[in-house]
């Protein structure tokens, strides 16, 4: 019995003294990184930005647009040079234009001076690397687009672990004019009706403002309503002054005069 | 060892067979229901109360016959999908601190049994701003304010409250011009990104400003340059006038027509083309009913759509029988227009017309009242109205030999269901009998120093307790001070109802608000 007792006493006393504050190790595996995906949705077309050149002044011969990127996989305990590529792709998710050509539309990703701005930084989740665009005069007459993806660099892997299909990978897309360009958000339910350049520079003319996708993205209904009803009052207001002139209706090159829908939104 | 395992074995059996000994009496000892009363019976708690007011509710608990039980209470205001503890005291006396429809949950729990009971009633809190005489006026430096009378559901005074713009620094600069009723008003809270609809709220506009004003909380939402979507409108207004109708609003601006379509927020640019607008306008009992104006520069009757992009005309085209009167280029202009009840046209049953006073720009001898025809501002109306005809139906022509009062008429007012055409002169309220054309003098006289500046038939049908009410505003230089008088009429007589409301400034225009905003809004046009 006695020894029983004992036992008893000793396997409490054990326990007592068993149980200590240990630190959960952090499993750490290889750092990865692509573009960040605000939506969650596995898009192949991560992110879309567009620059106009159109709506800057003259002096403006380049300009820097950003895009994010985000770690996966670890925290970079260091900084992480990223490397970005042209991607090849003809997915439907891109608007129809030539792709832009590297040390013309863009200064090249493998310039020193751009690759000192390609960096994952240490600690960081997430980050945001540039592409720096050319005011080119070709892009007076013509819009271009810029589709990169990431690589595997010397630090960092690219997430999308594809063969080098271009076709498999997430990329983002850079829309690039020097004039007035469709905005991505113009599509052929747009509430101003259909798409010409001719309608665009009136209503960029009469409203004062850019109609860029930012500018149409704030758009309320109602503002909308003003805006059609604004445009249409004005339209018929200037086509009488230009027919008062001996001057035809305000036309698109193509010949086909500017008209706004009659209904409103 | 066995010993020892055999005891508590048998203290173990011991304990199981004597554990459910006390349980014997349960069923056939049941527990009373607590039961609430004095809580959700009708009269209890009033179906509507007022912002600001204590709701105080006393329950009266029975609990079988045991008088001497002990309960907790616990009250709670119910929201969509939880409850917010207000009180744990037997009896409610809660100060009602929000707007809308409540829900208060009692529970009462028997301390002893922890038995548990509820009961839930629900009531709407209104503002005592929602229901009153919203009265605009001239103030003694020359700009706008409006004051407020307050009235019960019962149709008695319930406080005044005066200069309810300028409370709060929103005073509109310039005398007073008009005042609407804007059922739907589109609002974006000031750091916020998202709109709020369905906002009811009056339009004052003066002569350099406008405002909206949501009555339940009396607070001015937007006024001036905001209230206009364009950044070239707003900055040098000349307004003159401005009306609602279930569809929009317009206002006058140097001329000019702005509308804001219900559910807006701002207005929308002028109407293009080559015309001014009198501040002259009415609309039909339909809701979809275009607005009657009159352009001043060309003479002539107009219209205005939803969401017109111009001013449009009536042709010159005559139903038989009317008097074939053009309403285009009439070389003159108008200095009145109401709506009232009643076929003018002899060839339709439609109710609705208008009167209009018409003064030919080469006459000075005489006046016209002209008979409109409303259904040619109802778009539904499409075999013998809808903008088919001229509205014009009836001429009637006013020498001021023969009715002298007539030449010196400041104001006039439609009675609302039948043609009669009250005028005033100076401290004079008269009547014209517009079918038999006699002239009735000194309905009222007032005091010598009360001029008449306003008045209106105000036929409230959007109210638990409806009227027909002659209202009559007088201005008394000496002092200041308007009067607003009230009378409900009943053939040829005229009977003051209660006090007049009074106060400083001079009465430009009155509306009358009740909760009821949906139905008001239905029976807007009643304001025209």
């Amino acid at each position: 019995m006695k020894k029983i007792q004992y036992l008893l006493f000793a396997i409490y006393a054990l326990g007592l003294f068993s149980c200590q504050q240990v630190e959960v190790p952090i499993k750490e595996q290889a750092p990865y990184v692509n573009f960040y995906d605000s939506t969650n949705q596995y898009r192949r077309c991560i992110q879309t930005k567009t620059l106009n050149f159109y709506y800057e002044n003259d002096t403006v011969t380049r300009d820097t647009v950003w895009f994010k990127i985000v770690s996966l996989g670890s925290v970079p305990s260091r900084d992480y040079h990223i490397k970005v590529i042209e991607c090849k792709t003809n997915s439907n998710a891109l608007l129809d234009m030539t792709n832009a050509e590297s040390g013309i539309h863009y200064v090249p990703f493998d310039n020193p001076g751009l690759q000192k701005m390609m960096v994952l930084h240490k600690g960081a989740l997430l980050d945001r690397i540039p592409v720096v665009v050319l005011r080119d005069k070709s892009l007076q007459d013509e819009s271009r687009r810029i589709v990169i993806r990431i690589a595997d660099s010397d630090d960092v892997k690219a997430a999308d672990q594809h063969p080098d299909t271009h076709g498999d990978v997430a990329f983002v897309a850079l829309y690039i004019s020097d004039g007035l360009a469709q905005p991505t958000k113009w599509t052929s339910t747009f509430f101003l009706g259909a798409y010409g350049k001719v309608k665009h520079d009136f209503i960029i003319r009469h409203s004062d403002k850019k109609w860029d996708d930012v500018f149409i993205n704030s758009l309320d209904n109602n503002s909308k309503t003003y805006f059609l009803y604004k445009f249409k009052n004005e339209l018929a207001q200037e086509n009488l002054e230009r027919v008062a002139k001996g001057l035809p209706v305000l036309t698109e090159k193509n010949g086909a005069a500017v008209e706004f829908p009659q209904n409103y939104y | 060892m066995k010993k020892i395992i055999f005891y508590l074995m048998a203290l173990l059996l011991m304990n199981i067979a004597g554990s459910c000994k006390y349980g014997y009496d349960d069923v056939s000892n049941a527990l009373p229901d607590i039961q609430i009363n004095n809580v959700t019976e009708p009269g209890v708690v009033p179906s509507q109360l007022f912002l600001g007011d204590t709701l105080k509710v006393t329950p009266k608990i029975v609990y079988g016959t045991d008088a001497s039980a002990k309960f907790g209470f616990r009250w709670y205001k119910q929201y969509s999908s939880a409850l917010k503890l207000i009180s744990e005291d037997p009896s409610l006396a809660y100060r009602l601190d929000s707007l809308g429809t409540w829900t208060l949950r009692l529970e009462v729990t028997n301390k002893q049994t922890q038995v548990t009971s509820s009961a839930t009633v629900g009531f709407s809190v209104i503002s005592h701003s929602e229901r009153g005489w919203y009265i605009l006026k001239e103030t003694t430096d020359g700009n706008t304010d409006m004051d407020l009378v307050r009235m019960t559901e019962a149709g008695a005074v319930d406080g005044v409250e005066l200069n309810v713009l300028g409370n709060t620094g929103n005073t509109l600069p310039g005398k007073p011009m008009s005042m609407s009723f804007v059922y739907n008003y589109n609002w974006k809270a000031p750091g916020t990104s998202y709109f709020t609809s369905y906002i009811s709220t009056i339009m004052p506009v003066s002569q350099k400003g406008l405002a909206t004003f949501r009555m339940r909380d009396e607070r001015v939402l937007i006024s001036n340059k905001s209230l206009f979507f364009d950044d070239n409108d707003g900055n040098n207004n000349a307004l003159t006038g401005g009306i609602s109708s279930p569809l929009q609003s317009i206002i006058i601006n140097n001329g000019k027509a702005h509308l804001m379509i219900q559910g807006m927020q701002a207005f929308l640019p002028a109407i293009p083309g080559n015309y001014s607008l009198s501040p002259y306008l009415t609309t039909s009992n339909t809701s979809g009913s275009y607005m009657l104006g009159f352009d001043e520069l060309s003479h002539s009757f107009v219209y205005i759509s939803s969401k017109a992009s111009a001013i449009s005309y009536f042709p010159d085209r005559y139903l038989p029988l009317n008097c074939k009167i053009s309403s285009n280029r009439m070389n003159g202009t108008v200095s009145f227009m109401e709506n009232t009840d009643g076929t003018i046209n002899p060839d339709t049953l439609y109710s609705q017309r208008a009167y209009a006073m018409f003064h030919e720009t080469d006459r000075t001898d005489r006046c016209i009242l002209l008979g409109l025809d409303l259904a040619q501002v109802d778009p539904l109306q499409s075999l013998y109205g809808a903008t088919k005809y001229s509205p014009v139906m009836y001429a009637d022509t006013i020498s001021y030999d023969k009715y002298p009062a007539m030449k010196t008429a400041t104001t006039f007012a439609m009675h609302k269901n039948y043609p009669l055409l009250y005028f005033a002169q100076g401290n004079q309220l008269n009547s014209y009998l517009i079918d038999n054309k006699t002239i009735r003098q000194g309905l009222v006289t007032y005091s010598a120093g009360e001029e008449i500046t306003y008045m209106h038939f105000a036929e409230c049908v959007y109210d638990t307790k409806n009227f027909r009410n002659l209202i009559v505003a007088t201005y008394n230089p000496s002092n200041a001070t308007y009067k607003v008088y009230r009378y409900t009429v009943a053939g040829n007589d005229i009977i003051q109802v209660g006090d007049p409301f009074t106060g400083k400034g001079k009465v430009k225009s009155l509306i009358y608000s009740a909760p009821n905003y949906s139905y008001w809004n239905n029976n807007v046009y009643r304001n025209y």
